[in-house]
């Protein structure tokens, strides 16, 4: 009898499509998808590593700020020379100019070399230095390549120092396993940083991200259910004969979905204030150069300030609102055609890859790795998502991506509002919703005739 | 030429092959309450659809008050008020604020709302979520907001369609009342003969799409040599059904 029963359910559920596509095929999709992009963004950054560093061999600048005029001085430009197309030495110079320098000047790196560095060489002691780098990307690939420059330059900076120097007093460079400290920074929109801060800064931001994104697919859910229940309840004829225009009946259905999602999205933003406020103030030790413990916060407050100004704030909200917007309409002409919530809601699961895969697509992949096509072509897939792409562009510093999107989104919505409002005709409703229902019914005949 | 509220000529609707209106013609006049009497899928569903302007005739002209209801949809809306025969209100509005909202959607006076409330005969229960109302509360509530903005004509598909007796004779009532107090034209459907004697001024019997009969109530008894309108309903249309 249990068999019995199971088969019984298990038939009535894998007949019925819709079941198998949002059960089977949907997470297919888009785990499958959200592979590629990954192993795409990982390549890409590969890749993005290897091209920064012949950048640096043909048109890099490498600028030694030193207060040491000495040998080692010396050696750290001659190595400097050996990676990068121009290497200027400015002496006398304290370690405060270095942002001011890289502010006003298009260096990749700056290095700190400080006084008595050549005494601490000629006596064995390990020598301090400062390496900075500087870029506008907050991004998986910049914080990736910035870290294997720096990286790079530092491992070869202190191979290139000890074979010099330790051979030339007798020594084998492996007797003196490290000679150079170097302390790495990065010169991130006006401030200066730790390395990590911009990875860490990219790794919370995806949350910043998810969050527009379920949002989003929550107002598509919202707009969905709150159409399809005038079916289910029987209401929408009467609502179609009264003397209100369509598109009066569409806006009222989307202001009120838009109130309730803006809702949630005031209490994502209190939840997201407190996750940004915990970042923000939660502190990290890290191993200093004398191998003293170091407390400090992981995103420093000057960058966080840096990176809110107001253009960003407003075309944020404008991306948002417009996401909603488009999304909404959406919701109200699939849960018009829907005869019930439930149908909607499958209806809803089945489209929400519309939503679903540009968002795993933008949260994960570099816009900076795509070029201009690439880019052209996530805007258009993206009119749903537009504000995790106006943050994305904003980050990785695409000026001409966020007009665009905001451009492309409003399109989009106001093509769908019409579409609903037109939809709404209640003769074309009416009958598309008997087609649907007559498509039901032929299914089930012929599932009889089967059995 | 007299004046009339609904004007239907040679009306057809085709939902791909099948003919659900075919040739249907009859008129209402101001201040009538008009009945339409068939067997299931006889057509009265659709003709009434089409008169409250949710859809569009393939075939022939349906005018209400002069206008034409598919191109002066907007217009018609403005004098008609419908009530479908599965018509539900919203479950989280209470009853009142749901008479309130469609008066405001009709642009009409608080006082139309107390006619609401008189006419729906809740009372208290008016202060309730519609979820907690019975099938015969809700279909007072509907019945009560279709007459209370006075429409000039109002299109009742089924008024008391699956109600108790009690509730059936309360409704029943109120419209009679109602309609000539205000003197509001009524085109109703109904499968309820005793409903549709007892109300309507004149009656149309529709078969496949088509009239098949049509007079007062009497004319049809005594065409038909019939005691009543049931007995009238199955010489009529019963042949066709291939009932005895």
């Amino acid at each position: 009898m249990l068999w019995d029963l199971t088969k019984k359910e298990l038939r009535n559920t894998l007949r019925d499509k819709k079941i198998i596509i949002t059960s089977v095929l949907m997470p297919l999709i888009i785990f499958g998808v959200m592979g590629l992009v990954y192993g795409f963004a990982f390549s890409k950054a590969g890749h993005e590593v290897k091209e920064s560093v012949s950048r640096i061999r043909e048109e890099g600048t490498i600028v030694v700020c030193s207060m040491d005029s000495g040998l080692f001085t010396n050696l750290v430009v001659n190595f400097s020379k050996s990676l990068a197309h121009e290497v200027r030495v400015i002496y006398g110079c304290t370690e405060s100019r270095i942002p001011g320098l890289l502010a006003k000047e298009n260096i990749t790196l700056a290095v700190y070399v400080p006084e008595g560095a050549s005494e601490n060489l000629t006596e064995l002691k390990p020598v301090k230095v400062g390496v900075y780098a500087r870029t506008d990307k907050a991004s998986f690939t910049s914080s990736m390549t910035l870290n294997s420059l720096m990286s790079a330059y530092t491992t070869s900076l202190t191979s290139y120092v000890r074979t010099k120097i330790l051979a030339s007093k007798g020594l084998q460079p492996s007797e003196v396993i490290s000679p150079v400290r170097a302390e790495e920074k990065v010169f991130f929109r006006g401030a200066i940083t730790e390395p990590n801060t911009l990875s860490e800064l990219s790794g919370s931001l995806i949350m910043f991200a998810f969050a527009p994104l379920i949002v989003v697919s929550m107002a598509l859910g919202q707009a969905a259910s709150s159409m399809a229940v005038e079916n289910e309840e029987k209401t929408l004829e009467v609502l179609l004969s009264l003397p209100i225009s369509r598109i009066k009946i569409v806006l009222g259905k989307l202001m009120g979905s838009l109130v309730v999602v803006l809702l949630s999205t005031i209490s994502f933003g209190a939840g997201l204030a407190i996750y940004g406020y915990s970042i923000l103030y939660s502190t990290t030790s890290t191993l200093s150069y004398a191998g003293a413990t170091e407390t400090q916060p992981v995103l420093t407050a000057s960058v966080m300030t840096n990176l809110i100004n107001p253009w960003f704030v407003v075309t944020l909200i404008a991306g948002t609102f417009i996401s909603l917007l488009g999304v909404a309409s959406l919701g109200i002409l699939l849960g018009s055609l829907a005869p019930d919530v439930r149908t909607s809601s499958t209806l809803v699961g089945q489209l929400s890859f519309l939503v679903i895969i540009p968002g795993f697509l933008l949260v994960f992949l570099d816009l900076s790795t795509l070029g201009p096509a690439g880019q052209a072509i996530m805007i258009a897939l993206s009119p749903f998502v537009a504000p995790i792409l106006i943050l994305k562009a904003y980050l990785e510093n695409i000026p001409w991506v966020t007009p665009a999107t905001l451009l492309w989104s409003l399109a989009f919505a106001g093509t769908l509002l019409y579409t609903s409002s037109k939809l709404l005709n209640s003769e074309r409703l009416l009958t598309l919703q008997h087609k649907l229902l007559h498509r039901k019914l032929k299914t089930r005949v012929k599932t009889k005739h089967k059995q | 030429m007299p004046n009339y509220a609904v004007e239907v000529k040679d009306l057809r609707k085709f939902f791909g092959e099948v003919r659900a209106v075919d040739g249907l013609s009859f008129s209402v006049g101001e201040g009538e309450i008009f009945g339409l009497l068939g067997p299931n899928g006889a057509g009265k569903t659709t003709a009434l659809r089409i008169i409250a302007t949710l859809l569009t005739p393939s075939e022939g002209e349906v005018r209400v008050f002069g206008r034409d209801v598919v191109r002066d949809k907007d217009e018609v809306r403005k004098l008609i008020s419908y009530l479908p025969e599965e018509a539900g209100a919203y479950k989280y509005l209470t009853g009142y604020e749901y008479l309130s909202f469609m008066a405001k959607v009709y642009g009409v006076s608080d006082e139309a709302v107390r006619d609401g409330v008189r006419l729906s005969g809740l009372g208290n229960a008016l202060g309730r979520y519609v979820s907690t109302y019975s099938k015969g509360m809700k279909r007072r509530l509907q019945v009560a907001r279709a007459l209370m903005v006075k429409p000039k004509l109002a299109i009742l598909d089924e008024p008391t369609s699956g109600l108790d007796v009690a509730h059936a004779v309360y409704l029943r009532k109120a419209i009679r009342d109602y309609v000539r107090k205000y003197e509001v034209t009524v085109i109703l459907s109904s499968h309820n003969m005793l409903e549709v004697e007892d109300l309507c001024d004149r009656v149309a019997l529709i078969n496949r799409g088509r009239i098949a009969a049509q007079g007062t109530p009497e004319e049809l008894m005594s065409e038909y040599r019939a005691k009543n309108l049931e007995e009238v309903f199955v010489r009529v249309v019963g042949d066709a059904l291939g009932l005895d």
